[in-house]
């Protein structure tokens, strides 16, 4: 009987000691406050990634416009230089 | 072996095709005159090979008559080279930089225009023609205080070169053109 006694007393419901509950909160929380930080460093890295590539786009982009306006412009010279000295020559000929 | 063989075979259709394509494709000459470029109050160097003129023209504007002409007249060119040097005397360059060029012409080049004057500009104009077709201009002019040679690398259409001038609000000249180029066919 004594071993039934003995077993019914370590079997026996017990209160938690004070602070249980916080305590294992407390040590679940730690991931998810870690999770939450690597999700923020990650959605910063692709949003950084995401406007360096938008701005670098942008540079190439504006770039580019700018070498096709002045190619443009030399066109539009080469051919009137062109035209004009075609002009100069039918003078000429006109005259003869 | 076969493959080597076949690698040997398309290598040297390669090296055969390019110089044929490069002739047809009309000849760059070199026009470079460093002296000149030292020496002149105001220089014009425009250089369009083929990847620019492409990009030229894809800003050049639909709406824009002036520049609607240019679009079609560039169509097929692989190249446009403009030097123009302006002087503030007269004779400050030395006139025999144009014999430069034109030994630089092979016998495909025919003069299609000389003019020559005392007071004002002579301006002789080449054509690269190759069958029936020209596949280069060339236009030297030589004023006393301004120096310009034009280079256009391509299939040229002398029509709508010609058109150009109208199109830039200068009288036609295609009529002339032609007649003194049946008159005057020999390179010099």
């Amino acid at each position: 009987m004594n071993f039934e006694d003995g077993l019914t007393r370590a079997l026996a419901r017990k209160p938690a000691p004070d602070g249980f509950a916080d305590r294992v909160l407390a040590r679940i929380e730690v991931p998810r406050h870690r999770t939450s930080t690597l999700r923020r460093i990650a959605a910063a890295i692709i949003l950084t990634a995401a406007l360096g590539g938008l701005t670098a786009h942008q540079i190439i982009e504006h770039r580019r416009n700018e070498e096709g306006q002045r190619a443009r412009r030399q066109l539009m010279t080469a051919l009137h230089i062109a035209s004009a000295k075609m002009r100069a020559a039918q003078r000429a000929v006109v005259h003869d | 072996m076969t493959r080597y063989v076949t690698n040997l075979i398309l290598t040297l259709i390669a090296a055969l095709a390019l110089p044929i394509a490069a002739s047809a494709q009309g000849t760059r000459l070199n026009l470079d005159f460093p002296d000149l470029a030292a020496k002149a109050s105001e220089t014009t160097d425009v250089t369009l090979d083929g990847p620019m003129l492409r990009l030229a023209g894809k800003f050049l504007s639909s709406s824009d008559a002036d520049e609607r002409a240019a679009k079609e007249m560039i169509n097929g060119l692989t190249g446009i080279y403009v030097r123009s040097y302006e002087f503030d005397h007269d004779g400050e360059y030395d006139k025999s930089q144009a014999e430069r060029i034109r030994q630089q012409l092979g016998p495909s080049w025919k003069k299609i225009v000389k003019v020559t004057s005392k007071t004002k500009e002579d301006v002789d104009i080449y054509a690269d023609t190759r069958g029936d077709s020209i596949t280069g201009l060339l236009i030297i002019s030589a004023e006393p205080r301004e120096f310009t040679v034009v280079n256009i690398v391509g299939p040229v259409d002398l029509e709508k070169l010609a058109g150009l001038e109208g199109q830039f609000g200068i009288p036609h000249i295609s009529a002339e053109v032609h007649s003194k180029h049946r008159k005057d066919e020999h390179h010099d």
